[in-house]
């Protein structure tokens, strides 16, 4: 972080070695097309560089924050960009390419995000999908599957519990 | 809005698809409810978790090298946090925008500071008039009232730019002025917004005309806080982002 605030070349080519594919992946997976998903990459890389001083360490996890930047800037293009072709998004069931070098991080990262699904529901699954990944609101959920908007809130907000209490398993007290 | 309210709500506002109106409200809550915000904290961890679930796919291998190129060009930005820098890298940032739309600023900030009597006639006029008014703003601002600026640059090799100055202001009337330069016409009309962060937008208007030198200065007084917006995209008619900038905290010029 001290490197990025000094605007060092080499800060940021380790930020990008350790996340840099899962931000691509992350545009990938929310845009639908390579074009946006490197837009969104650069910009998220870019955007975390000015803003590297605010990033406070006490407050949360690298990963955490620059994950947040790169979802934000993310819904905020897809909320803008309507009638875009995204693919089927899958969260399980893929098989990760085979990792190197600073790529083990983010398959360990990977690891741990499946772990805390596995413990959802597939009802919850599916809700926190269509909110995170394709960035719809509870109200659109509710109207799209013509569930009451008072089980999509509580569905999603007991699905982050779970994935949060999941979280609290695997790291240190 | 109360507890119960905010925490019926801070699932969605953890996974950035809260209600528009519902955002500065919850943001305020969270501000002082220390007990609201632990909760918010722990659901935006889990909601980060979440990033990484789908499988990864491989960037290409130029990517890197772009982003550190876009990197050095937008080097003299981003100290603006670090001591001593942000006063005089605002004053710069603000000439920057006037010299950039070279333009008067009178007609897109008129609703505070009527405009003075007569026209400058020359466009250096113009700019030092637009100037002055910038700094009477922000020196005439209270001491709860706050500028932000910030330059937009293009994620490409283009001679695209921009700057933004925002005025936020306790009577709740905030203002936004936005430049930009060097867009071809081919690609508009361009939309300039601000965002929150979290998929919310403030539309700040629409450039169907540019000058010779694909510049424009538009603006407008928006009756709700912009605490939150520190960010600007430009849009072209097709939705492409073409300028993006984040707006950073400028101390009074005075």
């Amino acid at each position: 972080m001290e490197g990025l605030l000094a605007g060092d070349d080499a800060a940021i080519r380790a930020l990008y070695g350790r996340f840099g594919r899962p931000v691509y992946t992350m545009g990938l997976r929310l845009l639908g097309s390579r074009e946006a998903a490197e837009e969104l990459t650069q910009d998220v890389f870019l955007t975390a560089w000015r803003k590297a001083a605010r990033f406070d360490p006490q407050r949360g996890r690298l990963s955490t924050w620059l994950m947040t930047i790169a979802h934000n800037l993310a819904v905020d293009r897809l909320r803008r960009d309507t009638g875009v072709s995204r693919p089927h998004l899958v969260l399980v069931d893929e098989v990760p390419d085979r990792p190197a070098g600073d790529e083990e991080y983010v398959l360990i990262e990977r690891d741990e995000a499946l772990r805390a699904l596995a413990c959802l529901s597939d009802a919850e699954k599916r809700l926190i999908a269509r909110a995170y990944f394709r960035g719809m609101t509870a109200r659109e959920i509710a109207e799209a599957d013509a569930i009451p908007l008072g089980t999509v809130k509580t569905r999603l907000r007991s699905a982050l519990i779970k994935i949060r209490k999941a979280n609290e398993l695997k790291e240190p007290s | 809005m109360n507890c119960p309210a905010v925490r019926d709500r801070l699932a969605e506002h953890a996974l950035g698809v809260a209600d528009h109106h519902d955002v500065h409200a919850i943001e305020r809550h969270l501000a002082w409810c220390a007990a609201c915000r632990k909760e918010a904290r722990d659901l935006e961890r889990a909601a980060a978790t979440l990033a990484f679930a789908p499988a990864p796919a491989a960037p290409p291998r130029e990517l890197e090298e772009r982003i550190v190129a876009a990197a050095r060009r937008d080097r003299p930005s981003p100290p603006m946090t670090k001591p001593g820098r942000g006063r005089r890298f605002g004053v710069v940032l603000v000439a920057a925008a006037l010299t950039i739309a070279g333009l008067g600023a009178g007609a897109v900030l008129g609703r505070r500071d009527a405009p003075p009597p007569g026209k400058p006639s020359t466009q250096a006029q113009q700019q030092d008039a637009a100037f002055e008014r910038f700094q009477r703003i922000i020196q005439s601002a209270g001491p709860d009232t706050k500028a932000a600026v910030g330059l937009l640059t293009p994620s490409g090799k283009v001679p695209w730019r921009g700057a933004a100055l925002v005025i936020v202001s306790p009577s709740g009337d905030d203002q936004v002025v936005v430049t930009v330069d060097g867009l071809p016409r081919a690609r508009g009309p361009y939309r300039i917004a601000l965002t929150d962060g979290h998929g919310h937008a403030v539309p700040v208007a629409v450039v169907r005309h540019l000058d010779k030198g694909g510049g424009a200065m538009k603006g407008r007084v928006v009756a709700r806080d912009l605490t939150e917006y520190v960010r600007v995209v430009v849009t072209d008619a097709r939705g492409r982002i073409v300028l993006t900038g984040v707006l950073d905290p400028a101390p009074p010029t005075g």
